[in-house]
């Protein structure tokens, strides 16, 4: 029962991980671009469901509205300060080297999240919405949030919508094209703003996603909570393979569950130190696979 | 002439500390309290800027886990020159030798700086043969697992909470010295043989292995040194706050030194400290005004949080139009000290590069 228990958390964690790295991989793959704002894009998600301002209690604004009209907002809003970034800052250093795209995104992820501290305060709020998804459901004898099992079926959607999307429609090949190579791509007639355009919009659902999920499972706000995500998932894209949506996907999951499965094995005293096991993880994987598990064989330097 | 090519080599170092000396002496004769302590702040961080572009500028690997270096020289120092008493009640877990000895701040800043860089060497060795942004990631997983082992390591680092008490050493021809040593140090590296094997590595990388350059050693000495130049300086931060936690060496530090580096233009000496003088003057200008300027009969002040808004969008604004810094390239490159040996900064594949784009 234990077992089963830890596996359903590790699921829900690494369906977590999964579309933070999913996010990042498929910018990364059309535009070498380790996009490190992608955790402020979920802090923005979260940020836009209260009214704006620096008091210590958070009153809802968007986050009252009926859930259909909040999602839909909310995702409208992520997506929009992902294609705003890109235009601003991404587009004119498009060019550039990936280090320098990189310092790029670290200074944007930097500048939006003062930017919520300018706005919102730095003290974290409380912040209590559906809370109907926090009850647990009896499920073959194990109880399990609710919460858990819609984020696990969600992510699932998602991944198969988005598998869909880039397998069988015209821009989805695009997309596809173009991380295989964007140059020859742009060759052939297609637009590089529009596919970079999708990639970021597609970024940004996938953040507004993780918006909910995670300020309905921790109930609290704070401008640098998307900071520890995006660092999971810049991990889990590595680990995956860099420029490999489903080497994105598979660090994701695996990252949750090497995260989950410390949790449960390590003694009481080195608990806290958890993260610092599952980084000694990380580098053990890279200097063993430095290319990443599935490794992309268009990143390679050909001389 | 053993002489005038040393100072040839020498030559941006000396241009750096005549001009950072300069400010000193100005400050010196004239500046309150408050304007000293931002310059020796200022210098500290010189050191922390010259200590990163050691091995970004050498190996064009970007490092976000160089905060884990400044830890870890902070801490060193703080275990070697707190007072006894009140080591032996906070830090059960420090040897015995410790607990009963100090030392004088200068040794214990060279002492920090000695572990730093046998730390780095130790992770460097199987880190450093990932590249690009393989090894940039590997570098912040360091530093993460570094950050979380100081948090929760209680018995030597007190966790989460502060140090408190370490002796104060902040004067700021003294810290001067040290970036002066620091910034010879950078030069001597970037001219002498294993140095130049690194740029070459950095340039391109293919090539340097045709030609037989053991890229590991480059990046490794880069490593060290730039570990053992970290280490001096967060000790000598650490000094200088006279309070230190793992908090204060977190992301954001990462983001204000690369800032610093980046802006400066991260290939040359000169670059890199252009770069730390001007941030810090304009974060100094931004803390000024948001402790509230007297205009006549209003107090103007702008609100909290403008700093690190005001250092990303210069930083941003930096990067897109002026990415290789904002020295002069010709400067930068070093140019005008030897135009027949045109080995020192620039090379062929800048050059090339320049001419396609």
């Amino acid at each position: 029962m234990y077992i089963a228990q830890t596996l359903i958390d590790a699921i829900s964690l690494g369906s977590l991980y999964a579309l933070v790295a999913l996010g990042i991989g498929l910018i990364f793959g059309i535009m070498r671009l380790v996009n490190f704002a992608h955790g402020d894009l979920i802090t923005i998600g979260a940020y836009a469901l209260i009214v704006p301002s620096a008091s210590a209690t958070a009153v809802l604004w968007i986050g009252g509205w009926p859930w259909p009209l909040m999602v839909f907002t909310i995702v409208a809003i992520v997506m929009a300060a992902a294609l705003l970034i890109e235009r601003l800052a991404f587009r004119p250093l498009r060019k550039a080297d990936p280090t320098t795209m990189l310092i790029a995104s670290f200074a944007v992820s930097f500048f939006i999240q003062n930017a919520i501290l300018f706005e919102y305060g730095s003290r974290p709020k409380a912040l209590n919405i559906g809370a109907s998804l926090s009850q647990t459901i009896t499920f073959g004898g194990m109880r399990v949030l609710l919460l858990d099992v819609l984020m696990v079926a969600v992510t699932a959607f998602l991944l198969c919508a988005i598998g869909g999307f880039l397998r069988w429609s015209k821009y989805g090949i695009w997309v596809r094209a173009a991380s295989e190579n964007f140059n020859m791509t742009r060759l052939l007639g297609v637009r590089a703003n529009t596919v970079i355009g999708i990639a970021f919009a597609i970024s940004g659902v996938l953040a507004a996603t993780i918006s909910f999920f995670v300020v309905i499972k921790s109930g609290l706000l704070s401008y640098r909570m998307g900071v520890p995500l995006v660092l999971m998932g810049f991990v889990a894209t590595v680990i995956g393979g860099m420029g490999s949506l489903l080497g994105a996907v598979i660090g994701g999951y695996l990252v949750g569950a090497v995260s989950v499965f410390m949790q449960a094995l390590l003694p009481d005293s080195l608990r806290g130190a958890r993260d610092a096991f599952v980084f000694l993880v990380v580098i053990m994987i890279l200097l063993l696979r430095p290319g990443g598990l599935l490794q992309v064989s268009t990143l390679r330097e050909r001389v | 002439m053993p002489i005038r090519d040393l100072i040839a080599r020498l030559l941006p170092a000396l241009v750096v500390i005549a001009v950072l000396a300069l400010l000193v002496a100005i400050v010196d004769l004239s500046g309150t309290r408050l304007v000293q302590n931002s310059l020796v702040e200022m210098l500290i961080m010189t050191t922390l800027v010259i200590g990163l572009y050691v091995f970004v500028g050498n190996t064009g690997i970007t490092s976000f886990g160089h905060a884990a270096f400044i830890c870890i020289g902070a801490y060193c120092t703080a275990w070697m020159t707190l007072p006894l008493p009140l080591k032996k009640l906070n830090m059960p877990g420090l040897p015995s030798l410790l607990h009963n000895h100090n030392l004088p701040v200068p040794v214990s800043v060279l002492v920090s700086g000695g572990l730093t860089a046998s730390i780095a060497i130790i992770i460097g060795i199987p880190l450093l043969r990932l590249a690009g942004i393989t090894a940039s990631i590997a570098t912040l997983a360091v530093y993460m697992v570094t950050a979380i082992s100081y948090s929760n390591w209680d018995a030597v680092t007190l966790g989460t909470s502060s140090i408190v008490g370490l002796p104060g050493y902040k004067d700021a021809w003294m810290i001067l010295a040290w970036v002066a040593l620091a910034a010879i140090a950078a030069r001597l590296f970037e001219t002498s043989n294993i140095g130049l094997r690194a740029r070459a590595a950095r340039d391109d990388e293919v090539a340097a292995r045709s030609v037989g350059i053991d890229i590991l050693a480059g990046r490794l000495a880069s490593y060290a040194l730039s570990a053992f130049v970290l280490g001096c300086g967060g000790a000598l931060y650490a000094h200088f706050l006279g309070t230190i936690s793992v908090d204060a060496f977190s992301l954001s530090m990462t983001f204000v030194t690369l800032a610093m580096l980046v802006v400066g233009g991260s290939r040359s000496l000169m670059g890199a400290v252009a770069g730390t003088v001007l941030i810090s003057l304009v974060v100094e200008l931004l803390r000024q005004l948001e402790r509230g300027v007297d205009v006549s009969f209003t107090v103007l002040s702008l609100p909290p949080g403008s700093q690190e808004l005001g250092i990303a969008l210069i930083m941003l604004c930096m990067l897109l139009v002026r990415p290789r810094g904002i020295l002069p390239d010709r400067i930068a490159n070093q140019t005008f000290a030897e135009p027949s040996r045109p080995v020192v900064g620039g090379s062929a594949n800048d050059i090339a590069k320049e001419k396609t784009t």
